[in-house]
């Protein structure tokens, strides 16, 4: 099933190379030194970002990093606040000619010639004055020395407004500071008197120092809630950099002010899977520890009704010890029955452990009746708020993640979602927009919705984009789903045009990871006219999910029962290859895809033959399919291992637990396996 | 001498109020101390807050201090680099 995304790559290699040929021609027929071609630079840049998008939804890392650089660069150019000089027009020519390179070494699995590529880094680096000549190191030298960097030097500025949909540099610095060891100069030279403070502007702006492995992606990560509204740069401090407490500050010639581009790319790269950098980086104790955030109150209630269950658990235990005292199979049936109290003790106080992590979710809610009266009253709109079910509980971990997504939503609704009183007026709506948030429990779940009545997503113009970045087929029937799913692609989601026009996208790749990191999915509906609507799913717990064991050769897997809906025999005859689709099968009047987990997976001595093995229907994010296994092995509940903290992150595994029997099992994560094979489907 | 009390959550929303009291206290002109025992969490508008009335009092020549900084304060001031603008000590932990 991995056809679809192998075609989709091979798109994007094809008008990338197309990409590459506009930007030469137009590299060429700039006139250095002449007036701005405005024209001529657009259809530079654009090409050269449609390849950085694309390059950066395929995970090519180091064509996505260059081509930031050069569209850097052209936009300097476009803006005039650089001189399109001969030079500058060489460099991109020669950068053009290493893009094809590594798009070619890209697409063919080859290595690219890391000295060139950072030769010319190097030299679009000084054009963009992001590198200071070295007078005693030449460019591209012979002797290739990596840059080993050290640390970070951040300059971070926020815009006045920052605090106000509640960022809290606080917070954000203490998570900078588990990166590695923090220095904080702030400067205070904006702060007004006492009686002139607005009391929730940000007066106050810092350079920080990071010092420690924590690579680019991980500090960025800190700011992403924040593009938009600061000026950021972050800067490699490189070599000799004496440790902080023993130099003088570092001064910072390399500092510029930042620019909306960056944060692009800190977003794009946010799309990388940090977790693998993070787990390289220098997770050090850091020098400012936090005196009670590991802390949590809890209802005396709570507490007694554990105790009360340990209390049962002991009877149990007794009344084990007993029977197992010249135990005779005329007492098999007290045994089995014990067995049976044994386990519902276990689960009862399971859950009971469970609860008393769980806080009720108004904790996050409350901050968004301010934060939606702040906003409206500047974006001049009104808006009337519906919380509902604000008491429903959730863990612990979980609330405190998904605040920042949360936030995020509600602004956009706000902003681009919510139509203007006037423009209301004339749709036939009230002049006060509507926006609810509800949160509530079902089947295991806990779902939280955010929704608003504005104009709804543009599915016309997501679906352009979608086709102009070879995400989509042009000729292909998509359904509303699939379309509104572009929303959350990151190489769709920085691009300004979609924002303007939908009015949603940016930001939205970050918000989705950030469910998902907590075991969550994000599913946005929108109706023209009516509004949009985004639910968010969210575990109650992030320790213990109930799983279906399946077996795949000698290997055992788990999927979470709350995906499964059944598991059926199939006939190998109601099973159609479909061109570019791999295998479906005609369900219940339905075509249901087939992922044949043997393959994914490769595993050996699996069953191969459709009718020998069971398929177990699955659903995530309202997409379901067959996952075909050898056989299903029982249920059980799962205790939770991380896979990323002992091993690395897997794509389409959520983790890993030790079964009974000893044997690790890896629990699939369906919502990544359904969108990593499946994407169009 | 003026007392001003802090609660257990100085959240951005609350920071309006405090800087009333601040000013309401610093216009009194009389020494003021500010009992900080009881914050649990500190939001960088409530620090930038006292900041403003840490500068306003030197400058007016009017003594402010500390009563029993708590550990939550003190993080956020060290996270902010704010220890010494804030008078306060790496020590001061209550």
């Amino acid at each position: 099933m991995a056809i679809d995304l192998a075609q989709f790559i091979q798109t994007f290699f094809e008008e990338s190379f197309e990409g590459l040929d506009v930007m030469e021609a137009g590299l060429l027929a700039l006139e250095p030194d002449a007036a701005v071609d405005l024209e001529q630079i657009n259809t530079i840049f654009r090409a050269a970002h449609s390849i950085k998008g694309g390059s950066g939804t395929f995970g090519f890392k180091n064509v996505t990093d260059f081509t930031h650089l050069m569209e850097t660069l052209l936009d300097k150019m476009r803006e005039g606040r650089m001189a399109i000089s001969r030079a500058a027009v060489n460099t991109l020519l020669e950068s053009v000619d290493c893009l094809r390179e590594m798009l070619v070494a890209a697409r063919e699995n080859a290595q690219v010639d890391d000295e060139r590529v950072q030769a010319l880094r190097d030299r679009l680096m000084q054009l963009l004055e992001l590198k200071q000549t070295a007078p005693t190191a030449t460019p591209a030298s012979d002797e290739p020395t990596p840059p080993q960097t050290l640390g970070w030097c951040i300059q971070f500025q926020p815009y006045p407004q920052m605090m106000h949909s509640g960022n809290d540099p606080v917070r954000m610095f203490r998570e900078l500071a588990e990166l590695g060891e923090l220095t904080v100069r702030p400067d205070v030279a904006r702060l007004p008197r006492l009686a002139d403070l607005q009391p929730e502007d940000c007066y106050l702006s810092w350079e920080l120092e990071l010092v420690g492995l924590a690579p680019h992606d991980a500090v960025a990560e800190v700011f992403a809630w924040v593009e938009g509204d600061c000026e950021l740069t972050l800067t490699p401090l490189v070599e000799a950099v004496t440790p902080v407490s023993a130099a003088p500050p570092l001064p910072s010639p390399a500092v510029r002010p930042g620019t909306a581009e960056e944060g692009q790319q800190g977003e794009l790269l946010l799309e990388r899977r940090q977790t693998e950098d993070r787990r390289k980086g220098d997770r050090r104790a850091s020098a400012v520890t936090t005196p009670d955030g590991g802390s949590i109150r809890v209802g005396i209630d709570k507490v007694d009704a554990v105790i009360n269950l340990v209390g049962e658990l002991v009877t149990t235990q007794s009344m084990l010890s007993a029977l197992g005292e010249g135990f005779d199979m005329s007492r098999l049936d007290k045994l089995h029955e014990a067995l049976d109290q044994l386990d519902r003790n276990t689960r009862d106080l399971q859950e009971h452990v469970m609860r008393i992590r769980m806080l009720p979710v108004s904790s996050v809610f409350s901050r968004f009746p301010r934060l939606v009266h702040d906003m409206s009253g500047k974006l001049g709109k009104e808006v009337d708020l519906r919380i509902n079910g604000e008491q429903t509980e959730l863990d612990k971990t979980v609330i405190e993640k998904i605040g920042d997504p949360l936030v995020h939503l509600i602004r956009n609704s706000l902003d681009h979602g919510l139509e203007p009183p006037d423009e209301r007026v004339r749709a036939g709506k009230p002049a006060t927009g509507v926006i609810s948030l509800d949160a509530y429990h079902k089947s295991g779940s806990i779902f939280i919705e955010v929704g608003d009545d504005g104009r709804g997503l543009n599915r016309e113009a997501l679906l352009r984009k979608g086709l102009d970045t070879g995400l989509l087929k042009a000729g292909e029937d998509y359904s509303d789903e699939q379309i509104y799913e572009l929303i959350f692609h990151p190489g769709l989601s920085t691009a300004k045009q979609i924002s303007d026009v939908s009015g949603r996208g940016v930001g939205m790749d970050v918000v989705r990871r950030n469910i998902q990191d907590v075991g969550g999915s994000i599913q946005i509906t929108s109706q023209p006219g009516k509004g949009a609507r985004i639910t968010i799913c969210l575990p109650l717990t992030l320790a213990i999910l109930d799983g279906q064991l399946v077996s795949i050769g000698q290997d055992c897997y788990i999927i979470p029962l709350l995906s499964v809906i059944e598991s059926v025999q199939i006939r190998a005859d109601a099973v159609n290859r479909v061109a570019g689709k791999g295998e479906i099968l005609r369900f219940r009047g339905q075509p249901l895809p087939i992922l044949r987990l043997y393959e994914l997976f490769g595993t050996e001595d699996a069953v191969t033959d459709l009718e020998k093995g069971l398929l177990v229907v699955v659903e995530a994010d309202g997409r379901q399919v067959g996952l075909f296994v050898d056989d299903l092995e029982g249920q059980q509940q799962i205790s939770i291992k991380s896979l990323e903290k002992n091993f690395r992150r897997v794509s389409g595994v959520a983790g890993a637990t030790i079964l009974g029997d000893g044997r690790v099992g890896l629990i699939l994560d369906i919502s990544g396996l359904i969108r990593v094979n499946n994407p169009v489907l | 001498m003026t007392l001003i009390e802090c609660q257990s959550e100085l959240d951005i929303a609350l920071v309006s109020d405090l800087r009333q009291r601040l000013l309401d206290a610093l216009q009194a002109g009389e020494p003021l101390e500010i009992e900080a025992s009881a914050i649990r969490r500190a939001h960088t508008a409530a620090l930038q807050v006292f900041l403003s009335a840490f500068v306003e009092a030197r400058s007016l020549g009017i003594s402010i201090s500390w009563r029993n900084p708590s550990p939550a304060l003190l993080e956020g001031a060290r996270l902010l680099g704010l220890v010494d603008g804030l008078g306060l000590t790496d020590t001061d932990a209550a």
